[in-house]
């Protein structure tokens, strides 16, 4: 299955919840490809420096990630498209209607964290920690075939 | 939360309380600019309280409400043509190498209720602030997406672009309270 994280910028939210996602898929053995996206990003700039620290401390590397903009593209490859605010999720399904039975919505408001301190960042992670969690259980494993956890 | 009929709302609203500090009504504007404005706020209330966001659309939005004015106002008086088409830069430019607007023309612009002396001086000033915002894509009517821009790019583009309204919105197309 793959998913699509969206946020605004793409910097902090989205990178950091599409890491995490991945990182729990593997460890539940389950085939989940997770990439991220933002609706409004400044295409190209890093990931915020707090947000791939507080991501390290769970031993996962989003240091690489750039920002990139939600495309059709992007649209069409995601079975699911998950995002950290209902605002995100009511403007991407006004840009893509047609995509909007993959939309699912973690929490209607998870604060972005944009040039917060470390702790911040550590406590939105874990808040996205949760939510993947139960998002991931919320699928029943009928959506996802099961693979070997590596 | 709000549902599709709210936000319609809220951006209604948005953009009413714009126009509103301008002295204008909406309906002194094309419908074109209408839908620009619409667009405009919509991109405001994705990027509101996201400091993380690129305000680039914001701006493209509102470099869009004002050629569309221009294409549907003064853009069709006779001699002033180049204003419907073109960049906002070259808009400013052409407008810049007029020394002095002909009689006729001083009429013509008159007679929609806009002020020449504005067309004449500070438009081409207010419209190459505006160009100069926008990170020139190469298209005339640019639909691609600004490089960046900031939140404070997003306030000069709205300060700019409701000079440059308040000046060109031909009265006689509505009411100006």
């Amino acid at each position: 299955m793959n998913v699509l994280v969206v946020c605004t910028g793409n910097t902090c939210r989205s990178p950091m919840a599409a890491g995490l996602l991945k990182r729990l898929a593997q460890s539940k053995g389950l085939a989940i490809e997770a990439r991220s996206a933002g609706l409004a990003p400044h295409i190209g700039q890093r990931v915020a420096e707090n947000a791939a620290k507080a991501m390290a401390e769970l031993g996962i590397d989003i240091s690489g990630e750039l920002s990139k903009k939600v495309t059709p593209d992007l649209v069409r490859w995601a079975d699911l498209v998950v995002t950290v605010q209902q605002e995100h999720a009511d403007y991407f399904a006004e840009d893509f209607p047609e995509a909007t039975s993959k939309l699912r919505c973690l929490q209607p408001d998870v604060p972005d964290p944009y040039c917060g301190p470390l702790a911040e960042y550590r406590q939105v992670r874990d808040i996205l920690k949760d939510l993947l969690l139960r998002f991931i259980e919320s699928l029943g494993g009928t959506m996802i075939s099961s693979r070997a956890p590596e | 939360m709000l549902n599709a009929e709210e936000r319609r709302r809220w951006r209604r609203e948005y953009v009413d309380g714009f126009l509103a500090q301008l002295r204008l009504q909406r309906d002194a504007l094309a419908p074109s600019t209408q839908k620009c404005l619409d667009q405009w706020a919509r991109q405001v209330k994705l990027v509101a309280d996201q400091p993380s966001s690129n305000f680039g659309n914001v701006v493209l939005e509102l470099c869009k409400a004002v050629e569309s004015e221009l294409a549907s106002g003064l853009g069709t008086i006779r001699g002033l043509e180049f204003l419907a088409r073109g960049t906002l830069g070259e808009k400013a430019h052409a407008l810049k190498g007029i020394t002095a607007f002909d009689d006729a023309t001083t009429q013509r612009i008159s007679s929609q209720g806009i002020k020449p002396d504005f067309v004449k001086s500070g438009l081409a000033d207010s419209l190459k602030q505006l160009a100069s915002l926008r990170s020139d894509t190469g298209s005339a009517h640019g639909n691609a997406q600004l490089q960046s821009a900031s939140p404070q790019h997003a306030d000069r583009a709205r300060l700019l672009t409701g000079q440059i309204l308040k000046g060109i919105v031909r009265v006689s197309r509505g009411k100006s309270k």
